[in-house]
């Protein structure tokens, strides 16, 4: 290879997508380093406080798509306050100021202001593609700037963001000469949408392959919408409480029927089930259904769709009493791994799991990649043997043998750890929430589970022992989060000295928030939440005072 | 019992929303004034000897429920269970579309919820109608009213979360208070060994006379039967897993009149 001139290296790297394999390119030599970050297009950055801007920007010059992640995952349920961090403004700063051609911005848990929207749609002339996901911090506003200023935009991506909906014309901001939308999706948004202005949109965007409403966006317009975009691949329908009478009923099966490409449906907060029957034509061929909002939707209804993927099941009332006639069971789970084949992605409620169960859904579904489990009641044993549920689970990570990410939930011992950490051999993101029973058990994952980047437990009995056993292995995970465990500040300290190349934050919103501050007797007390990332740019200047980086 | 002397004790009774002097109705508040299913919850310290039961029954009537599920502790910890919480957002939203007046109805035996909005209902009987029309299921206009042989009865969870029969309470504090329905099959009752005939118990237990009879098994009572007569008034049934609510028509409409039963075996 060394004798080609850099332009043959150059375009055989082209061919090289993965990130892990454009990175270990980069690692092969000097000159295959050179090469590599000259031509890289597309870098993801997963903690978005591992690197600077300044940094990326030095390295990846011809940078045309960055995706950043910012808060970590269990932010999602209030564990992590809301000031926290995550800000993208910076970034889009400094990219703005270097004129890298940025075309494709993708953001999931960070803090995006209106400023930074205009300021991204004011700086990229080439700009195509924002994907925001679980993000806050920005109105509609927003939104209309980059649909004004963004000739090229061709995918406005939306999935369960904050955003405070004013309502105003945002639709209305896509210039007539804007035809090259691909994707977009406003599912998330709360309020009215002008929807003379959405169907002008969609009928002359002939490239559209995924359209996602939201809730506000009645039957007869979403009729209207798929009849004059049949060639949609992925579907977000909206909410749809009411029966709808016949003609309107007939009219969508009728647009249905056209949209053969249909691929992936979502949405149905709240839905009819006669217009969940309406869909049922092009169901077989669904290799995705999020039917996360269908509260009406049981589980324990049989699902059989053989080119199923990924689906996910969401508690339909999280304060809902023991209703027996509507409780999802491990029934239904058992049902849907023995009717979908290819399923490889599953995120399941549920009141209640066997053992026996979960051994035969690993029967029937040895290509789980990722397999999340949530029992509503912690530590819940087998219902059927009053036994941990450590087989169940082991026998998961046993058949599956590409798991990638895993969450556990019910009653667990150290045991199920020691399975994890035997034979999860790609597990790369594992959540754990009241389980185990000591520091072994999370030893046994973190000497286990070789290529682990993501571990995120709460209220489980690891503590220093655990933390600080090999400190090394920090450096091949991205991060690692611990929540209301054994873990104390002393052990914490001791960490971040063995470990500079860590950052350690405690958090801490009580009202005394400097840590530092304390005498070494309070070395002992134990930390309420624990997050350390490896870093190469140290401690971050943005931390709110709750935060304390050791 | 004679007709008059069943008029005054009828009035005295008052059994369903306390009243004041004046016979206006009090807002029912405190759990000790409401008369609801979940007072009936047995207490698995059931007092087993039949001869107290009828005593021990009204002891009963105001037990706790043995709840077997987690500690509340945990799971009511902060972020369990794990749905982020733009997704809770979405159900609050929902709680709060109840009060536009949007309920949940459920059926036993049908694999999915519906809704209906109590907010454009005009009455109870026009509500019957619309769950009729819902879940294909004629009649249940008359089982809201009466007809003890109806295969349902309708059941509604209220804001102090506890089970009362619907039409039990005057229309609009029912609007106001009804979280959500429930249309339950009568002969779920039968399925815990229960037998169709009527049996009453009235709040003053203190007149054993109306215990006529009772039925014990393993030294546990089981059924314990009340007959009083009453004349024009016709009763509707309504079962649970766990009880039986017996309400009276039009003719009491104060007049809410309970058993339970306990699950055989």
């Amino acid at each position: 290879m060394n004798y080609f001139p850099d332009e043959v290296i150059e375009h055989i790297f082209d061919f090289i997508a993965s990130h892990k394999d454009r990175n270990s390119i980069s690692l092969v030599s000097k000159s295959w380093h050179k090469i590599e970050r000259c031509s890289r297009k597309r870098v993801f950055i997963g903690n978005c406080y591992a690197i600077n801007p300044e940094r990326l920007i030095q390295r990846f010059p011809s940078l045309r798509s960055l995706t950043l992640k910012g808060k970590p995952h269990f932010a999602d349920f209030n564990l992590v306050p809301h000031e926290w961090g995550g800000f993208v403004h910076p970034w889009i700063v400094a990219l703005a100021k270097a004129r890298v051609g940025l075309e494709e911005l993708r953001l999931k848990r960070m803090v995006v202001s209106d400023e930074s929207l205009e300021l991204l749609s004011r700086s990229f002339s080439s700009f195509k593609s924002l994907v925001l996901v679980s993000c806050e911090g920005f109105t509609t506003d927003g939104l209309a700037s980059v649909a004004a200023n963004c000739r090229h935009l061709r995918e406005l991506d939306l999935q369960e963001n904050e955003i405070d909906d004013h309502r105003g014309q945002w639709l209305n901001c896509f210039p007539e000469s804007s035809t090259a939308l691909t994707s977009l999706n406003f599912s998330c948004l709360k309020g009215e949408t002008n929807l003379a202005a959405l169907e002008r949109l969609v009928a002359r965007s002939p490239n559209l392959e995924s359209l996602k409403v939201n809730r506000a966006v009645p039957l007869d317009a979403l009729t209207r919408l798929m009849s004059c975009a049949p060639q949609l691949v992925d579907l977000g329908v909206g909410s749809y409480e009411n029966e709808p009478d016949q003609e309107s009923f007939m009219k969508l099966m009728a647009a249905i029927k056209k949209c053969t490409e249909l691929r992936s449906l979502s949405g149905f907060s709240e839905v009819a089930p006669l217009c969940l029957t309406a869909f049922y034509p092009i169901c077989q061929n669904l290799t995705s259904l999020n039917l996360s909002y269908a509260a009406e939707i049981q589980g324990n209804h049989l699902i059989s769709y053989f080119e199923l993927q990924e689906l996910r099941v969401f508690p339909s009332d999280l304060h809902d009493e023991e209703d027996n006639d509507t409780a999802v069971t491990e029934i239904g789970l058992v049902a849907i791994s023995a009717g979908c084949p290819k399923l490889h992605s599953i995120l399941y409620f549920c009141k209640q799991m066997t053992n026996a169960a979960l051994i035969t859904v690993a029967k029937n579904c040895p290509n789980f990649i990722r397999f999340r489990l949530c029992i509503l009641e912690p530590n819940k044993p087998d219902h059927t043997t009053s036994q941990s549920l450590d087989e169940g689970f082991g026998a998961i990570v046993q058949a599956c043998k590409g798991l990638r990410r895993l969450s556990v939930s019910g009653l667990l011992t150290d045991k199920v750890f020691l399975y994890i950490g035997m034979y999860a051999e790609q597990l790369e993101m594992l959540s754990i929430a009241f389980a185990g029973d000591t520091d072994k058990g999370m030893l046994y994952v973190l000497n286990g589970c070789k290529k682990m980047r993501k571990l995120e437990i709460r209220d489980s009995p690891f503590g220093n022992a655990a933390l600080l056993a090999d400190v090394d292995k920090y450096r091949t995970m991205r991060s690692l989060w611990m929540s209301s465990c054994e873990v104390t500040l002393g052990g914490c300290k001791r960490l971040a000295r063995n470990a500079p190349w860590l950052n350690v934050e405690i958090i801490n919103e009580n009202e005394n928030n400097d840590v530092m501050e304390r005498n070494e007797e309070d070395e002992r007390e134990k930390v309420d939440r624990l997050y350390l990332y490896r870093t190469v740019v140290g401690a971050r200047k943005d931390a709110p005072p709750c935060v304390t980086i050791l | 019992m004679a007709k008059e002397g069943l008029g005054l004790e009828i009035t005295e009774l008052r059994l369903g929303l306390p009243v004041d002097n004046n016979g206006e109705r009090l807002v029912s508040g405190s759990k000790k004034t409401k008369r609801v299913f979940s007072e009936m919850m047995i207490s698995s310290s059931l007092d087993t000897d039949g001869a107290n039961s009828v005593v021990s029954s009204v002891d009963i009537v105001t037990g706790e429920v043995e709840d077997d599920s987690v500690p509340k502790d945990k799971s009511q910890a902060v972020g369990w269970p794990p749905v982020c919480s733009y997704r809770t957002k979405k159900n609050n939203n929902k709680e709060s579309s109840k009060a536009i007046g949007y309920v949940k109805v459920s059926m036993c035996g049908v694999p999915y919820l519906r809704k209906v909005d109590l907010g454009t209902s005009k009455g109870y009987t026009h509500l019957a109608t619309v769950l009729e029309k819902l879940f294909d299921c004629l009649g249940l206009g008359v089982a809201l009213k009466e007809g003890e042989k109806f295969e349902y009865v309708i059941i509604y969870e209220d804001k102090d979360r506890d089970w009362m029969l619907v039409g039990d309470v005057p229309w609009e504090m029912f609007k106001e208070s009804c979280m959500r329905l429930r249309i339950v099959k009568r002969s779920d009752a039968t399925g815990f060994g229960l037998q169709r005939d009527l049996s009453l118990q009235l709040e003053h237990l203190h007149n054993r006379t109306w215990l006529t009879s009772t039925t014990s098994r393993n030294g546990k009572m089981i059924k314990a039967v009340y007959t009083q007569r009453f004349t024009d008034c016709s009763v509707a049934v309504a079962a649970t897993r766990h009880v039986i609510v017996v309400a009276a028509s039009d003719s009491y409409d104060h007049l809410i009149i309970r058993h339970k039963w306990e699950k055989l075996g």
